[in-house]
C-alpha cells in the first residue's frame, strides 16, 4: 500500500480496502518535485449509480492520475468530489474533475478559510512543484455541509460529518454505509506526525467521538499514513496530542516562556517529519493553551 | 502534508524564490530598507553598535511559525539609575510596516526589557534601537529566517476569535517585593488583522484591525507606553517589568485601530502572600 517514491505516474496505484472502496496511499513528505504533490491519501467509493471521490491530491496532475485509476475500475460518472479540509495537498487536484461536472462537497466553513489562503497555497505549490503544478487551481465547493449530510451513490450512501475546530476549522469525515469504511481526512494521521492548524483542545475533544464511528472490522483511512482498522488506529495520535498538551501545560504552569518551552521539548519518537512539524506544534499549542483558566 | 507557515506569504514570487533558494544573508545585506527606516526615525543622529552588556535581542534563527516569532529585548542596566533607557524601537527591516513597536519607559519600569511575538514576512534583520536618557542611540540586530507571517489570515478559528475580542489577562507570577523590578505578562485576545490577507472569493482584503497603543500604570503612575503595529502577532502578548513601591493596581489600557478601548487591572499587595484578583476587561 505504501506509495512508491517518485513523481506521480499517469495512473495512481490504488487498492480496494473494502468492497467498492478504493484508496491511494500518498507519500509521506512535504511538496517537492520528487513527489509532485502526491502527499495525501485519496479515495473513491463506487455505487450503483455513480462514484464519489474523497480528496484529489496536491496538483491537477495527481487528480488526473486518480481519475485515470477510477476509469480502470468503473465507467460510472463521478457525481461527488469531496474535500476533507482546506489543505492544498488534499484539494489542488480538484480541477482534474471539472469535466465530470460533479458536485464539489466540503464543510461549510471551508469556503471562507480557503478563500483567505488560496493565493498563498497556489503560490507555494508553484514554487515547490514547478512544472508539476501546471493547471492546478482552487475549486470552491458548491455543496457546503454543516453538521451531518448523506450522499446517495445508488445502493450505498456516504455519511458526511463536519466537525468543530480540530485539525482545521473545516474538517469533514466520510463513512460508507455499505462497509463502514471511514475516511477521516487529517483528523487522523498515522506515521506522519500530526499537524495542528486548528485547535489542540478541539482535536482532543473530537477524537473520542470520531473514534466511536470506527467499526472494529472496518478500514479507517487516515489523511496520511497506512490504512488502519477500528478504534486502535487512533491511539498513537491521541497519545501524541495528549502528551503535547500535558507538556505545554506544565511549562505554562512553571511560568516558562514560549521560547523556553519550545527549546525544552523533546522530539517524539516513532513518527515521520518530526523536524518539520513538532516545534511548530509546540508553538501552536502554547499560543492556544496559555489562554486556559 | 505541507507547512502552513511557508504558505503564508504575500510578497512577489521573485522574492519567494529568493527566500527559499538564496543563501541566508543574501537579503540581510540589503541596506536600502534600513536606510529608509533610519532616515525617517532617526535622521542623521549617530547610532552606536551596542555592546552585549547594554543591549541584547533574543530571536530564533529560524522561526517555527512566521506568524508567531518570539522576540526578546534585554538590557543590561536597571532603570532609574544614572543611565537608563527612555525609549526603544523594535524594527523588522523587510516587513511591510517595519516599525513593529515603540516602547517608552519610566524610572518605574524597573528594566527596559520586553518579550513579545511578531510576524515576519520574509528573511530579515530584526533590530532594536535604544535611546538612553543622555539622548544617545544604541542598536543591536539579529537575522531571522521566516516568511509569510504578515499575510497569514489571523485566526485558526475566526468565530472564536470574534467572540473573544478584547479579552485581556495580566499576570504577575511569584512573590512581589517592594522596590524590585517585577515581571508582568499581558495578553490581549485580538486578531490584530494586518490588512494583508486577501479573500480570493471577494477579491477584498480583510480590513486591518489591530491594537495600536498600550498604556500601563502601577498605583496611578505610568510604567510603560507602547505604540504597536500590524507586525505584532495575533493575540498580542507582552512581558515587561515594573517596580511596585507600595500596594496598588497594575492597570493596562489597550486601544485598537477602531478606537476600541480595553482595560484590565490586577491588585498587588507586595510583601504579603498576595492573591491577585483580576478585574474583567471592559470595552467602550
Amino acid at each position: 500500500m505504501a506509495g512508491a517514491a517518485g513523481a506521480p505516474t499517469a495512473v495512481l496505484d490504488v487498492a480496494e480496502v473494502a468492497p467498492g472502496v478504493w484508496v491511494h496511499a500518498g507519500q509521506i513528505g512535504d511538496f517537492s518535485p520528487e513527489n509532485g504533490g502526491d502527499l495525501a491519501n485519496l479515495g473513491f467509493v463506487i455505487g450503483n449509480r455513480c462514484v464519489a471521490v474523497i480528496d484529489t491530491g496536491g496538483s491537477r496532475r495527481v487528480g488526473a492520475a486518480l481519475l485515470a485509476a477510477i476509469r480502470i475500475h468503473t465507467p460510472l460518472p463521478v457525481c461527488f468530489v469531496i474535500a476533507t479540509h482546506m489543505h492544498p495537498d488534499h484539494l489542488l487536484g480538484h480541477a482534474a474533475f471539472l469535466g465530470e461536472h460533479p458536485e464539489y462537497v466540503a464543510a461549510a466553513r471551508q469556503g471562507k478559510a480557503l478563500a483567505l489562503r488560496a493565493a498563498g497555497y497556489l503560490q507555494r505549490q508553484q514554487t515547490q512543484l514547478g512544472a508539476d503544478a501546471a493547471g492546478s487551481e482552487v475549486v470552491q465547493a458548491d455543496h457546503p455541509v454543516a453538521g451531518d449530510a448523506t450522499l446517495d451513490l445508488g445502493g450505498r450512501q456516504l455519511q458526511l460529518r463536519a466537525w468543530r475546530t480540530a485539525h482545521t476549522d473545516n474538517d469533514l469525515t466520510v463513512q460508507d454505509s455499505a462497509t463502514s469504511a471511514l475516511f477521516t481526512g487529517d483528523l487522523l494521521f498515522r506515521t506522519h506526525l500530526p499537524v495542528i492548524d486548528g485547535s489542540l483542545r478541539g482535536w482532543l475533544r473530537v477524537l473520542p467521538e470520531l473514534c466511536a464511528l470506527a467499526r472494529p472490522d472496518a478500514p479507517v483511512i487516515p489523511g496520511h499514513g497506512e490504512v488502519g482498522q477500528g478504534a486502535a488506529a487512533f491511539s498513537p495520535e491521541q497519545a501524541y496530542l495528549q502528551g503535547l498538551a500535558t507538556e505545554v501545560r506544565a511549562g505554562l504552569k512553571a511560568g516558562r516562556t514560549l521560547t523556553e518551552v519550545v527549546a525544552a521539548s523533546r522530539m517524539p519518537a516513532d513518527w515521520s517529519l518530526v523536524d518539520l512539524y513538532h516545534r511548530r506544534n509546540v508553538t501552536a499549542a502554547y499560543a492556544e493553551l496559555e489562554w486556559e483558566d | 502534508m505541507f507547512r502552513p507557515d511557508l504558505l503564508r506569504r504575500c510578497a512577489a514570487p521573485a522574492l519567494l524564490l529568493a527566500a527559499l533558494c538564496v543563501a541566508p544573508g543574501a537579503r540581510a545585506s540589503d541596506p536600502e530598507a534600513w536606510n529608509r527606516i533610519r532616515a525617517s526615525l532617526f535622521q542623521d543622529r549617530p547610532i552606536e553598535e551596542a555592546s552585549g552588556d547594554l543591549l541584547r535581542i533574543d530571536a530564533p534563527n529560524r522561526a517555527e511559525d512566521a506568524a508567531v516569532v518570539p522576540i526578546g529585548l534585554h538590557t543590561g542596566i536597571e532603570q532609574g539609575t544614572q543611565r537608563y533607557v527612555q525609549k526603544s524601537w523594535l524594527i523588522i527591516d523587510q516587513n511591510p510596516s517595519p516599525v513593529a513597536a515603540t516602547f517608552t519607559y519610566t524610572a518605574d519600569s524597573g528594566r527596559a526589557d520586553i518579550e513579545t511575538r511578531v510576524r515576519v514576512n520574509e528573511y530579515t534583520l530584526i533590530r532594536v534601537v535604544a535611546e538612553l536618557n543622555d539622548g544617545s542611540l544604541h542598536m543591536v540586530s539579529r537575522f531571522v529566517k521566516a516568511s509569510g507571517g504578515c499575510s497569514a489570515p489571523a485566526g485558526k478559528d475566526p468565530a472564536e476569535a470574534a467572540a473573544n475580542l478584547g479579552r485581556m489577562k495580566v499576570k504577575v507570577d511569584g512573590d512581589v517585593e517592594l522596590g524590585k523590578p517585577t515581571l508582568a505578562q499581558l495578553m490581549i485576545s485580538h486578531p490584530n488583522d494586518s490588512g494583508l490577507a486577501m479573500d480570493q472569493l471577494s477579491r477584498n482584503y480583510t480590513p486591518a484591525h489591530f491594537v495600536r497603543e498600550l498604556q500601563v500604570s502601577y498605583a496611578g503612575k505610568p510604567v510603560l507606553t507602547a505604540e504597536v503595529d500590524i507586525s505584532i502577532s495575533e493575540n498580542p502578548n507582552f512581558r515587561f517589568y515594573f517596580v511596585p513601591r507600595s500596594a496598588g493596581e497594575l492597570s493596562v489600557e489597550a486601544i485598537d485601530s477602531k478606537d476600541l478601548r480595553f482595560r484590565t487591572a490586577v491588585h498587588l499587595d507586595p510583601g504579603t502572600n498576595m492573591a491577585a484578583s483580576v478585574r474583567p476587561a471592559a470595552g467602550s
